[in-house]
């Protein structure tokens, strides 16, 4: 039976899709190629995925920030290491 | 969009950290501390309780590797301790207790029979306006900390569905559930602000 507008939003929201057998993935293709609405749905998930991926990576720590923060973790270890006098 | 960092997987790598080399610890902080950083500021934290929460993720690590046995992945095992850490940082800072009714909404736009009664709005926005990456990060607050960091683990750091089930401790199934709720609820929010992305 071919997946209803509801059921094919699940599958490509859950990402059950993409460990879906080839038939799966053909009958929501094709429903997604007649749906108009579940055509946009599925482009707008995706827009907004690729834009906080874009996000966070544009807006990550500087390598300062970093460098003091790797280096502030590896003196934490040394000093849990270091006895005690 | 993944970064693998094969060499760091080696038996001959794990074993080196296991007995404390400073050298193969220095390596496993420098490779991941962007990552982990990157994913505390995606689950919500400010840049300074990320700072500290991914310190202290780091430390931790570093005082438990020596009984870390390599069954799963260095960044596994550092991604889980992550999200332990995160949902910490985040009950004492009391930032959870929102009710879940995405599932009650996404059932409202859908007639008995699965067809849509209020489809998605056409695109008319642009997702990469100064405003609207605003609204995403407003939305994106509006996430419980499962969803958000099942969301994140996804699209920003692009693991796969088996790793991420190992960091959240959840079932294929129960993955499935948060991805859904978390770009439902994203989209409906967005949405409500007036971007159709």
């Amino acid at each position: 039976m071919l997946p209803n507008c509801q059921e094919v939003c699940r599958k490509i929201a859950s990402d059950e899709l993409a460990e879906a057998g080839l038939w799966e993935r053909l009958i929501t293709r094709f429903h997604l190629w007649r749906c108009g609405d579940c055509s946009r749905y599925s482009e707008q998930l995706r827009t907004i995925g690729e834009s906080v991926h874009q996000r966070a990576h544009e807006e990550g720590s500087t390598s300062t920030d970093l460098e003091r923060l790797e280096q502030s973790i590896l003196e934490s270890d040394d000093a849990r290491l270091t006895p005690r006098s | 969009m993944n970064e693998e960092h094969t060499s760091l997987a080696t038996p001959e790598f794990v074993e080196r950290l296991r007995s404390g080399d400073a050298e193969a610890k220095r390596e496993v902080v420098r490779a991941y501390l962007p990552q982990i950083v990157r994913t505390a500021r995606g689950a919500g934290l400010r840049p300074e309780e990320a700072e500290d929460v991914s310190q202290s993720t780091f430390v931790t690590f570093l005082e438990v590797v020596e009984r870390f046995e390599g069954r799963s992945h260095i960044r596994t095992f550092l991604f889980g301790i992550l999200y332990k850490k995160i949902a910490e940082t985040r009950r004492r800072l009391a930032r959870d207790n929102r009710a879940d009714d995405i599932e009650d909404v996404m059932e409202s736009r859908f007639r008995p029979d699965g067809r849509w009664l209020r489809p998605p709005r056409p695109v008319e926005d642009r997702f990469d306006d100064v405003e609207v990456r605003q609204k995403i990060d407003d939305c994106l607050e509006c996430l419980p900390l499962q969803q958000r960091m099942a969301f994140v683990l996804r699209e920003v750091e692009g693991l796969n569905t088996e790793e991420i089930c190992k960091i959240l401790e959840v079932t294929r199934t129960n993955f499935g559930v948060l991805l859904y709720r978390a770009r439902n609820r994203l989209r409906e929010c967005l949405e409500s602000k007036g971007v159709e992305g």
